[in-house]
């Protein structure tokens, strides 16, 4: 996939929605561009979080092992990133990825995330936010779970 | 080892000192001749009355007379040039030969140095000595008798002829020689002094660079280069300091000597010009006298000057010898023992006490049998490697005895300890050769002898190595012990090698190397087959439409994504390799190709519009940015020239630019590589413009030598061996699955029978200097493996499979397989190491251990038990 085209789907995140198409120009050069078939396996949940991704087309499962076998807990689609969170808190995969359809992604080094974070503050501060709503999503998901608790039958 | 220069000089080299005296003799009555002749002609032939002259029957007329003299001079003087260069080059020859002599003779010293003395030898210094400090003999060794005996013989003419004229003017003129021959070597002596202590500084120096190379590491990490700037201004002020003390002696006593040679004269004028006033010396006899004595002046200066330089390399070679003899060297036999058996029997430890650096080890008494396994434990100190090299000889013991049947290691030749043990340290020595010599190194002790050629080069070497007392052997000839490995020749070694690099896992590596390396295109023929084999088998292994979703397939005229722009106008690439871009770009295969097809304008084109998105990214992140790293086939500074390099061109058309600066346009083109690069400078018609310049292409390099098609079935060794089994390009957005390609191509080149010939080329890549070229893993393997090739009675591994993990433990069951009768020693870091019969432990204070572990089949029987130390 061209430079150009990367760029494009870029443009339409809410990550990259301040930055200028030059940089984003940049980010897309320093990625990798990669293709994955279905089923291919990108990483395991306790993998080293060695480089984030982002969905240029194609769709992805995102996989948590549980007691009953693998379950799915979400689908991320063109324009999402994935893999940022244990980039920078350098843990291990939280979750796995699988590639649900055929898939093109844009992968960024753990070196190339921190280098963008540090060039450029318009993405950090994205990425703050973006890192903020899905704190204050999983706060909100939290204190309705404990409210259902706390409220349902004992 | 001669320890005078005299006696040295004389005894390897009489024979060519007389000829070279016989040479100088020879020469006196042709320059006689040739001095008289001249004369001949003014007085005789052109001054001369009553022709003609009869000359050996013949009558000649004055002017055939005068021509007939004239050629003799011609020829007297090519015939005195002609005896001085054959006298020049046996000078020449006798210094190389007694300084080549004097070289191997100290070299052979060193090699018989007892261990202890390396301790404090230092190989800076050896080398100075050996190669810097001693040369200037060579020139004088040639001259040591013929130039006394030819300025002395003069010396002794004119002298005479003084006397014959008057005595006490004789004695006048040579009063003042005994003062010379007494002020001048006592001045000297400093002078001597002197040239030893700069001798001794430069030593040091060469010792203080060779080791500052050598800790580069060192002095990176602790930013000490101004230290060692330092250290060398020190020792280069120490030389200039001695310097100037030896020019102010050496002068002074040319001041000196020039002083006194002047004095005579005053004598003579003074005293003689009274004498002839007062009639008691007649006036001719004075001139004459003069006039000999400034013709004594000459070889008196040149005898003093012999003198001088014969005490300077006396001292010299002393000053050399001294540092090379003495005591802790072994007698010769230690080397040139003949070749021995393996001593068979046990390794026996008694009363033994390691001494200063040791760790304070003591041994009352172990003895390791054939056979069994020893593990050694703790020691951390130092007293394990002090046990484990004192096993091997690298250490002589303060006190007590090491034997290995019965036989004391300090009194065994190399030959003996060579063939019966080995020994593996962390840190192998690995030689900058081949890695198969560096595996085969441990059986080179049969010294192929150069009598046995036949060839010119062989008697050359052969003549030259007698005459210098070198050894006879020819360095690059068969040196393999194949008997000592228990095989009959080549093949079974070549056999030998390709099992024991595999069982130790050295052969995986091998074969990575040799994927990633070109083939001599000489042997290119051979590789045809089994490349084109090991392709077939790739392609059925994974199916072509599995494959191309890794690998995209070469097929003419169509453009290929993932190779470079180049690859895609060729379709093929020459045979010769070439060390980057640029210089493919020269090459007139390559060159005359583009022109032939008219590809350079569009190539060109799209190498200015890839340089203009590096400027607009050079513009965007700055040009210290790292992003700017991102490219792998575009190296920073690239990008930043190509950059530059736009701004220069301030639009102008193509061809109105430089040609070197349309060089790199298209050196930028041809490197690029869509998938990979990405960056947008083609589009579908450019692509397809491309794919057509590749049917010219085609057109024009049909048929030629040294250029292979992508779609021809031939080896083409310009590429790596990879990329001819393959013959299609990786793809870049799939390197998810690139892993999975590198094993079928694994298996598809056991299955082609292609693995044991990329070992093979393995092994005949060079190791690197001190083994650089490999890993600290593969260069312990490779001790290993020569360890074991040289089927040794005991093997001692220090530092290497130590642990107690899977891959070391696997390691020491080859060992123990591959040698079921040898005692087997090894230094264990896991206290979890079990595999091993006898368990031997250094205390905390250095006292040695050892108990039985598990009793192998032949000892159970006789029921010895745990072994006390």
């Amino acid at each position: 996939m061209n430079l150009n085209r990367a760029v494009q789907v870029m443009q339409e995140m809410q990550l990259f929605r301040n930055v200028d198409p030059k940089q984003l120009k940049v980010v897309a050069m320093m990625g990798e561009a990669r293709i994955y078939r279905a089923g291919e396996r990108l990483f395991e949940k306790g993998d080293e979080g060695d480089a984030a991704y982002i969905v240029l087309g194609g769709e992805v499962d995102v996989l948590m092992p549980t007691d009953g076998g693998e379950q799915r807990v979400a689908v991320l689609g063109p324009g999402e990133i994935f893999g940022e969170l244990a980039v920078i808190c350098e843990q291990p995969r939280s979750t796995g990825i699988a590639a649900r359809s055929d898939l093109e992604v844009l992968r960024l080094d753990r070196n190339v995330v921190l280098n963008l974070i540090r060039e450029f503050p318009d993405i950090s501060l994205e990425l703050v936010r973006i890192l903020g709503r899905r704190l204050e999503r999983t706060t909100r998901e939290l204190s309705q779970a404990l409210a259902g608790r706390a409220a349902g039958p004992g | 080892m001669e320890r005078r220069f005299v006696k040295f000089v004389w005894r390897h080299s009489k024979r060519e000192q007389i000829i070279i005296l016989a040479l100088t003799v020879l020469s006196f009555p042709l320059v006689y001749i040739s001095l008289e002749i001249p004369k001949i002609i003014v007085n005789d032939a052109i001054d001369g009355r009553d022709f003609p002259r009869v000359v050996l029957g013949f009558e000649f007329d004055q002017v055939p007379y005068l021509l007939l003299l004239c050629f003799a001079f011609l020829g007297m003087v090519v015939l005195i040039n002609g005896v001085k260069w054959v006298l020049w080059i046996a000078v020449g020859m006798c210094g190389e030969r007694m300084l080549r002599r004097l070289r191997f003779m100290l070299f052979e010293q060193v090699l018989r140095f007892r261990i202890a003395r390396f301790r404090t030898t230092k190989p800076g210094e050896v080398i100075q000595a050996m190669l810097g400090e001693i040369e200037p003999l060579g020139g004088f060794i040639g001259e040591v008798i013929s130039t006394p005996a030819f300025q002395g013989g003069l010396l002794c003419v004119y002298m005479l002829f003084i006397f014959m004229q008057d005595v006490w003017l004789g004695l006048a003129a040579i009063s003042l020689y005994p003062i010379q021959a007494v002020v001048i070597p006592l001045l000297q002596r400093k002078v001597i002094r002197l040239n030893r202590a700069r001798a001794r500084n430069t030593r040091t120096l060469a010792d203080n660079i060779g080791e500052s190379v050598g800790n580069i590491p060192e002095i990176f990490t602790n930013d000490t280069a101004r230290w060692h700037l330092a250290q060398l201004t020190g020792r280069l002020h120490t030389n200039t300091l001695i310097r100037l003390q030896l020019f102010r002696r050496k002068f002074t006593i040319k001041f000196v000597n020039n002083f006194l040679n002047q004095l005579t004269p005053f004598f003579f004028y003074s005293i003689g010009g009274y004498l002839v006033i007062v009639g008691r010396l007649d006036f001719g006899s004075l001139v004459a006298v003069l006039a000999a004595y400034k013709d004594l002046a000459g070889p008196w200066r040149e005898v003093l000057n012999y003198i001088q330089r014969w005490n300077d390399f006396n001292s010299r070679y002393e000053y050399v010898i001294e540092s090379f003899t003495g005591e802790g060297v072994y007698p010769p036999e230690r080397i040139f023992a003949e070749r021995a058996e393996p001593l068979k029997g046990e390794l026996e430890l008694s009363g033994v006490e390691g001494g200063p650096g040791s760790g304070g080890l003591t041994v009352s008494r172990l003895v390791i049998r054939p056979g069994e396994t020893a593990a050694v434990f703790g020691g951390g100190n130092g007293a394990r490697d002090a046990l484990l090299r004192m096993m091997a000889g690298l250490i002589e013991p303060a006190a007590g005895r090491v034997a290995i049947a019965g036989r004391p290691l300090t009194e065994l030749t190399l030959p003996d300890i060579g063939a019966t043990l080995a020994y593996v340290g962390s840190e192998p020595g690995i030689l900058s050769r081949s890695i198969r010599d560096n595996l085969v190194y441990g059986l080179m002790r049969r010294a192929p002898d150069l009598a046995e050629q036949s060839t010119a080069e062989a008697m050359t070497l052969l003549r030259e190595a007698r005459l210098t007392g070198n050894l006879t052997a020819d360095p690059e000839g068969d040196w393999v012990d194949y008997e000592a490995a228990g095989i009959t020749g080549p093949d079974e070694l070549d056999q030998r090698i390709l099992a024991l690099v595999d069982r130790v896992g050295l052969a995986d590596d091998l074969v990575a190397g040799a994927l990633d390396s070109r083939i001599d295109p000489r042997h290119a023929e051979r590789w045809t087959g089994p490349i084109l084999a090991a392709r077939a088998e790739l392609n059925a292994a994974i199916g072509a439409e599995a494959l191309a979703d890794v690998a995209e397939p070469w097929e003419a005229g169509r453009f290929n994504t993932n190779a470079n722009l180049l690859e895609n106008v060729l379709f093929g690439m020459p045979l010769e390799p070439a060390a980057d871009m640029r210089a493919l770009a020269r090459m007139p295969l390559v060159a005359g190709a583009l022109d032939a097809a008219g590809a350079r304008p569009e190539l060109e084109a799209i190498g200015r519009d890839i340089a203009e998105e590096f400027a607009t990214l050079v513009e965007t992140v700055g040009e210290a940015s790292s992003v700017l790293d991102a490219f792998p086939a575009y190296p920073k500074a690239d990008i930043l020239a190509a950059a530059e390099l736009l701004r220069g061109l301030h639009g102008l058309p193509l061809d109105a630019i430089k040609p070197e600066q349309r060089e790199t346009l298209l050196v930028l083109a041809m490197a690029f590589v869509q998938t990979r690069d990405r960056l947008d400078v083609l589009d579908e018609g450019r692509m397809a413009r491309l794919t057509a310049v590749q049917g010219r292409v085609r057109k024009h390099l049909e048929g030629r030598e040294g250029f292979v098609f992508f779609d021809e079935e031939r080896f083409n060794p310009g590429r790596s061996v990879a990329e001819n089994i393959l013959n299609a390009k990786r793809r870049h957005d799939r390197k998810a699955a690139w892993k999975l390609l590198a094993e079928r191509m694994e298996a598809a080149i056991r299955a082609a029978g292609l693995r044991d010939d990329l070992v093979r080329l393995g092994l005949g890549t060079p190791a690197g200097s001190g083994g650089g070229n490999l890993s600290a893993t593969a260069r312990r393997r490779v001790a290993l493996v020569r360890a074991l090739l040289k089927r040794p009675q005991l093997v001692i591994l220090d530092g290497v499979a130590s642990g107690g993990g899977e891959g070391d433990r696997a390691l020491r069951a080859v060992v123990r397989d591959e040698l079921p009768d040898a005692a087997f020693v090894f230094a264990a870091d896991d206290p979890a190491v079990d595999d091993a019969d006898l368990k031997v432990e250094i205390e905390s204070n250095g006292s040695v251990h050892c108990e039985t572990l598990g009793a192998p089949p032949d000892r159970a029987a006789d029921g010895t038990t745990g072994r006390d130390g």
